[in-house]
This record gives structure tokens, C-alpha cells and sequence, in this order.
């Protein structure tokens, strides 16, 4: 047995067993759904690709505008 | 540089280290040191992911680039925010999950310890490298500006790093870089403050700017499907998509930044704090370059920006041409900056035709100045093959020496020293806590106390501190440091992200197949970086595709048959 704390815990050689794995990105232990600021993860995605957006624009403006 | 600059520079890098040290002073938890603890928040994790990133490098050859080439190295950002929106879809709630300490961790349990040990072993590799550029960067070209001793000023720049990172590890680590990046952006802020301050008092703002967009400098976004220009959208898009990808979800020296702290939203927002700012942040260092440029249209530059190599050959044999050539160019200047004094004027009057006249009038000397400058780097390349040819590396720090006040220039080399301090104790941190618990302890002492592992892990720490300042002392100066990190990246970025991107969707491939995959990828991205000219964003997706692709192929073929048996 290990005598190390939480750390090396999860250092134990293949959990899942025979290489068969559980941990797909869907099952995701989502035990925030309620996310500060803009409710759910999609929200802050997307909040995410507007900015993008804007930015780029922005930046293509610059460019254009004075050219 | 004064007493004043050295004072505002020694205190800044001595608070900051100290503080490093005090905040962790006590603390003897071996979850701390790797992991970070609970004091760590999103805002904390935020900076701490851009200081990783943002290292000297970004300050020193970013605005040079926008300098010599405008602004179209900002679109290598573009896929950014895609990439970090996907590690923290993907990525982080595995990685919490699992509790891992290292994302190597997560190889080993989805596949099996070969593949582990070959992902860990790739990020050694390359970080290891990287950190001794990291750090022999900024100390080559303020040695040089400076006349400062070369290796006192990598040890400098390394030891300070090398004792809070080893002392106080992720949690010194993340606590530091807050503040090294707050002095980084008020040094910046302040710096472009300077320069707007200095341009000449009958210049407007979007005059200045409008200047800069006529002579091609804020050319940003380019659309066009050329595989051999080296930034484009789609290059940025899609090259830089997989090199972000690769380098926030599978890079230590990242993953432990966000892991800090142990919460999940924490992780997250600190990402996609990045996510949104990241893009300007890049725009505005390369826009300094751009006003840089603007600046130097009236007042004029060296020749040749790293003005110690210059003069050594000014003094020799070659002295004659480069005085031929010196005189070519101050007539060349003097008429460009007639030019562009006719193009402001022009500028005012709204004339369209004027406005075309005057600019086709500064864009012929202009070419002209380039092509004497050419000429300067063949002569200083043919007296001395050792001289660097690309200036733009010296072109922001110089104008910070000689065109700012003191004080500011002492708190704008501290916001060099501090991006490279803070950069430097991310890979430190990283490979020391890789080395242990991805080799060290599986391989070596698999079941030692936490006393034992801390220990081992500060040790580690510091013997990687000694491998870069080492790496760094014996070092030759690379074309563009900047582009060098990212060459370095893009060259072990695509298999490693291949791996990982096989571990997360392609749930029927087992280890010995993506492990051989890997090393056909990596063997195929080295033959075609020594033998073709491809644009060094495009490895990243040809690495990672080969892996996937090569990778599903054994499985189903070679791999299958062997199972079966």
C-alpha cells in the first residue's frame, strides 16, 4: 500500500482496468451547470467566439480603414 | 542605465521573488508544491496562464516584428480561443476527474505506461530546451545593449527564478506571476504612453496611425490560401488552432498553471480569461512595434539596430562600405521623412490623389532604405558569419534605452526580466514535478513518503534550473527568439496532441498502437522540418493528423491481429 497522501492517489498504474476506458469528455461530473457570470459553460463558450468576432473585425477595420 | 533604473530594476525582481518565498515560507505540503492550494483563484490562474505564455521573448522580438513586418504575426492567435475553448470542454474536467498531477498521469490510465513515459519524455525534450532560451533570450540582447557580462546576466535572469520556483513551487509559482504580470502590463501600458508622448507634437494620433497603414504595417488579416506565408488567417486559424491546442492541454508547463487551485470553475475561468484577452493583448504589443516604426519615421535609427556588432565591424576591414553605405542612408532617411511630413500634410487636406501621390513618395525611399539595409546585413554577415542578420530582436529594447526616461527604462528591463522569470518557473515547475512523478516515482521509488517526493521534487527543480541556465551559457543566438520557441513547439507539439486527441475520442485504440504512430509522427515532422520549407504552423496539424490517422490504422491492422493471437 502506498503511503502517500491524495496526491499519489491517483497515481495508481491504469484504473480503468485493461486499457477499457470510461472517461469520455460526455460523462463529465458537470456539478456546476449554474456558472457565474453567464449561467451555463455553453454561454461563456460562445461569449467566448463573439469576442473572437469582434475582435478579428476589429482588427480587419484597422486594417482597411487605414490603408 | 542610472542608479534610479537599477534601483526601480532590483527592487521590482527582489519584492517580487521575496514574496514568492513569504507566501509559501511555511508551507511543507507536497500537494501544494505540485498542485498548488485553495488561495488560488480564477483571476490568479488567468494571469498565471498568460505570464506562463507571455514570456521575454513576447516583449523583445513582438514589437521588432510589427516593426519590420506590421502586424500580421497577431493571426498566428487566431485559434486560440477554439483551442482553450475545447481544453476546458475536454481537457480540464478529465484531468480534475482524474485528479492527475501531470497530463502525462492520464496516458499512463488510458493506455498504458510506454506511452506515458513517451509523452513525458517529448515534454522534457522540448520544454527542457525551451527554458534555456527562455532564459538566454532576454540576457543576450540586454548584454549586449547594455554591456553587461553575458553570463552574469543569464545567471541573473536564472538564479532569482530558480530559488523562489525551487522553494515554494506551483503555489510560489502562481502567486509571482500575478504580480510579474502586473508589472509587465503597466511597463507596457506606460511604454506605449512614452512613445505616443514622443512622436512629434504637430502629429495627431490617427495621423500616426493612418501613416502606419499607408506605409503596409497594420496589414492584420490576411485571407489568402498561400501555404508558404508564414501567417495567414487560415495558418492562424487552423495551425495555430492545433499549436494552442497542444500546448494548453497537453503541456505541463500549462496544465499545471490551471490545475493550481484544484476547482474546476477556477481552471476554466482562467482559461477563458485567456481566451478573450490573449488576441488584444498580442494586437497591442505589436501595435507599440507599429508606433515604434511610426517614431523612428522622424527620428532616425541606427542602421543596423544591434549597434555593438555593427560598430565591431565599422572598425575593421569593412568600415569603408559600411560609411558608403551609412551616407546612402542618411540621404535616403532624410528624404523619407520630407516624404512623410508631405504625407501628413496631404493627410489634412482630404485629398484623395494627394494622399496617393504622397504615399507612393515615401514608399520609394522606403524601399530604398530596406535595400541599403540588406546590404548593411550581407556586409556584416560576410565580415563576421557569427553576427546575427535579424535586428528586429534589438529594435523595441533600443528604443527604450535611448528614448526614455530613467526610471522607466530601469521598470521596463524589470518588465523584461519579469516575463522571463515568470515563464521560466512555469517549465521549471513543470518539468521538475514531470520528472518525478511521471519517471522518478514510478520507475525509481514507487512507494517513498510525501517527505521523500518533495524533497526529490525541489531537488529536480533545480537540477532543470541548472540544465537551462547551462542550455543558456552555452547557447548561439537563433535567427528570431520568438519564432524559435514556437519552431521548437510545433516540431513535438503535433504527436503529442495526437496522442492525447487519440486517448479522448478514438476510444478503441489501445497503447501500443498510438505508440508506435507517435514516433512514426515525430520522425516524419523532423525529416520534413530539415528537408522542406513548409510554414512551421502547419506540424502541428500534420504531427497530430498522422498520429490519429496511423494510429487507428495499427489498431485495426497490425495491432488486431496481435490481439487476437
Amino acid at each position: 500500500m502506498p503511503r502517500t497522501k491524495s496526491w499519489s492517489r491517483s497515481l495508481r498504474p491504469n484504473q480503468f482496468g485493461g486499457g477499457k476506458v470510461k472517461d469520455r469528455p460526455d460523462q463529465i461530473e458537470e456539478n456546476q451547470l449554474v456558472v457565474p457570470l453567464f449561467g451555463t459553460w455553453r454561454r461563456a463558450y460562445f461569449a467566448v467566439v463573439v469576442a473572437f468576432v469582434l475582435e478579428v473585425s476589429f482588427f480587419y477595420f484597422v486594417s482597411r480603414y487605414f490603408s | 542605465m542610472s542608479g534610479l533604473d537599477y534601483a526601480v530594476l532590483f527592487s521590482t525582481l527582489l519584492l517580487i521573488a521575496f514574496y514568492g518565498w513569504w507566501k509559501t515560507r511555511s508551507d511543507r505540503d507536497l500537494g501544494h508544491y505540485l498542485q498548488g492550494d485553495s488561495s488560488i483563484r480564477w483571476g490568479t490562474i488567468g494571469l498565471s496562464v498568460m505570464a506562463t505564455q507571455a514570456s521575454a521573448i513576447t516583449f523583445l522580438s513582438t514589437p521588432g516584428q510589427a516593426y519590420e513586418s506590421g502586424m500580421g504575426f497577431v493571426q498566428n492567435y487566431f485559434g486560440l480561443p477554439f483551442a482553450l475553448i475545447v481544453v476546458c470542454a475536454v481537457f480540464i474536467p478529465i484531468y480534475h476527474r482524474l485528479k492527475v498531477v501531470t497530463a502525462y498521469e492520464y496516458l499512463g490510465q488510458r493506455f498504458d505506461q510506454k506511452t506515458r513515459l513517451l509523452g513525458a519524455f517529448l515534454f522534457l525534450v522540448q520544454r527542457g530546451l525551451a527554458a534555456g532560451i527562455t532564459i538566454y533570450a532576454p540576457a543576450i540582447i540586454l548584454s549586449a545593449l547594455l554591456g553587461w557580462n553575458l553570463r552574469l546576466t543569464i545567471l541573473l535572469a536564472g538564479l532569482f527564478v530558480v530559488i523562489y520556483t525551487t522553494a515554494g513551487g506551483t503555489t510560489a509559482v502562481s502567486h509571482t506571476q500575478k504580480w510579474q504580470m502586473a508589472v509587465i502590463l503597466a511597463g507596457m501600458g506606460l511604454a506605449f504612453g512614452m512613445i505616443l508622448y514622443r512622436l512629434p507634437p504637430d502629429l495627431s494620433f490617427v495621423q500616426a496611425v493612418t501613416v502606419a497603414g499607408k506605409m503596409g504595417k497594420l496589414d492584420a488579416v490576411d485571407f489568402s490560401f498561400d501555404f508558404q506565408q508564414r501567417y495567414t488567417f487560415w495558418s492562424g486559424l487552423l495551425g495555430g488552432f492545433f499549436l494552442a491546442l497542444s500546448y494548453f492541454g497537453t503541456d505541463q508547463s500549462q496544465v499545471q498553471r490551471y490545475l493550481a487551485g484544484g476547482s474546476l470553475v477556477g481552471s476554466r475561468f482562467g482559461l477563458l480569461f485567456n481566451a478573450v484577452l490573449k488576441l488584444p493583448m498580442q494586437f497591442f504589443i505589436l501595435f507599440i512595434g507599429v508606433m515604434v516604426f511610426i517614431f523612428f519615421q522622424f527620428e532616425k535609427p541606427p542602421l543596423f539596430f544591434n549597434q555593438p556588432a555593427y560598430e565591431r565591424v565599422a572598425q575593421g576591414e569593412e568600415g569603408a562600405k559600411l560609411a558608403a553605405l551609412q551616407r546612402r542612408y542618411d540621404q535616403a532617411f532624410a528624404q523619407k521623412e520630407r516624404a512623410v511630413r508631405s504625407l501628413t500634410t496631404a493627410l489634412d487636406s482630404h485629398s484623395a490623389p494627394a494622399i496617393q501621390s504622397a504615399t507612393s513618395a515615401v514608399l520609394a525611399p522606403q524601399r530604398e532604405i530596406e535595400g541599403i539595409r540588406d546590404q548593411v546585413k550581407e556586409t556584416l554577415k560576410a565580415a563576421d558569419a557569427k553576427i546575427p542578420t535579424n535586428d528586429a530582436d534589438y529594435v523595441f529594447i533600443s528604443f527604450v534605452l535611448n528614448y526614455l526616461p530613467h526610471g522607466v527604462i530601469g521598470l521596463l528591463i524589470a518588465v523584461i526580466f519579469c516575463a522571463a522569470m515568470s515563464s521560466s518557473a512555469s517549465e521549471l515547475n513543470a518539468l521538475g514535478s514531470t520528472t518525478v512523478v511521471d519517471f522518478y516515482r514510478p520507475l525509481l521509488h514507487p512507494n517513498a513518503s510525501d517527505a521523500h517526493y518533495l524533497l526529490v521534487s525541489k531537488l529536480l527543480t533545480a537540477a532543470w534550473g541548472g540544465v537551462a541556465i547551462s542550455f543558456a551559457l552555452f547557447a548561439n543566438l537563433l535567427e528570431n527568439l520568438i519564432q524559435a520557441i514556437n519552431i521548437l513547439g510545433s516540431i513535438f507539439y503535433g504527436s503529442i496532441l495526437g496522442i492525447f486527441l487519440v486517448a479522448f475520442f478514438l476510444r478503441f485504440v489501445r497503447g501500443s498502437a498510438v505508440f508506435v504512430a507517435a514516433l512514426i509522427s515525430q520522425a516524419l515532422v523532423l525529416i520534413l522540418f530539415y528537408t522542406t520549407k513548409i510554414g512551421y504552423l502547419w506540424y502541428n496539424v500534420l504531427g497530430c493528423v498522422v498520429v490519429l490517422f496511423l494510429a487507428a490504422l495499427f489498431e485495426k491492422t497490425i495491432f488486431r491481429e496481435r490481439s487476437v493471437a
